[in-house]
């Protein structure tokens, strides 16, 4: 372990995130280097600094029930899609037969004489 | 809203304000943030298969405020400064620089740092999230972060002790 390769691991070792072995070899250069030594403090002394910082923002709390009442109004998880039974089919085509069968008797009617507010015909 | 919904996602709603409200830098937007964040996440939650619930909705949260970045076009990125860079961390004036440094410029040093620097300090100083997670929120591989961290750190111990040492007599 040399002066520059601490440098880059060091981090990485006093966040936990490194295996025994390495940790050995960092402890052990560390003892003998007073130059990467006092970059272990500074680390050491900025870890304890942002711990004791009260630096996080904690939610406020209306968020928490406007978080909750979105969801309710807005996001409903995306159904399952499926198609529809046999008998679902069925009673549509039966309807869907019924109203053309009524559609074309009422279609077939003449019309009256006076139609008193006769059909108007939207023009948008 | 399912019980599994509250349990493992709703449960971090502070850390996804508080990483919100470092990204943003707004409390507005933070809000509007998280709030869409969690839609999004509640819609896709039965397809969430991750073993960090924690870690997946982090990433949701983050893209959302990124997003929302983008669209205000309000990021400011700002680059390494060259000058503070150059000042040197082994001969320990900056630890007494850190150690005396009051809760408003240590905010203000975070509040500056560039995105990529300040959300992985906010990940792991103040969410203490292990670097496995860290990288996946980030999507970064691990080597990425522990490089990041490091650069992340190096820089606000150098912004403090420039800081430190304009207020000196």
């Amino acid at each position: 372990m040399n002066c520059a390769r601490l440098s880059q691991v060091l981090d990485a070792w006093l966040d936990g995130e490194l295996d025994a072995t390495t940790g050995a070899e960092i402890e052990l250069h560390l003892r003998g280097c007073a130059a990467c030594a006092r970059l272990r403090d500074g680390r050491t002394a900025l870890a304890e600094r942002l711990r004791t910082g009260a630096l996080a923002y904690p939610a406020p709390a209306h968020l928490r029930t406007r978080v909750e009442r979105a969801i309710a109004a807005n996001a409903a998880p995306a159904p399952t899609r499926r198609g529809p039974t046999w008998w679902q089919a069925a009673a549509a085509l039966g309807a869907a037969s019924a109203l053309g069968v009524a559609a074309g008797y009422w279609i077939g009617q003449p019309l009256p004489e006076s139609f008193p507010g006769g059909p108007r015909i939207a023009t948008w | 809203m399912t019980a599994r919904f509250e349990r493992e996602v709703l449960r971090h709603l502070d850390a996804a304000y508080n990483l919100a409200r470092w990204l943003t830098g707004e409390n507005a937007a933070a809000e509007d943030a998280v709030q869409e964040a969690c839609l999004r996440a509640f819609r896709f939650f039965d397809g969430q298969r991750g073993e960090s619930p924690k870690a997946w909705f982090m990433t949701i949260v983050r893209n959302t405020c990124l997003d929302g970045l983008k669209a205000s076009r309000s990021a400011h990125h700002e680059e390494y400064d060259d000058e503070i860079h150059g000042a040197t961390l082994h001969d320990g004036h900056d630890v007494a620089a850190v150690r005396d440094s009051d809760a408003r410029s240590l905010h203000a040093c975070i509040a500056g740092l560039p995105r990529e620097y300040r959300e992985v300090i906010v990940l792991r100083e103040l969410e203490e999230l292990a670097y496995k997670e860290i990288g996946a929120i980030v999507g970064v591989p691990l080597g990425t972060v522990m490089s990041r961290l490091a650069r992340a750190r190096d820089l606000l111990q150098r912004r403090l002790l420039a800081q430190h040492r304009r207020r000196a007599p």
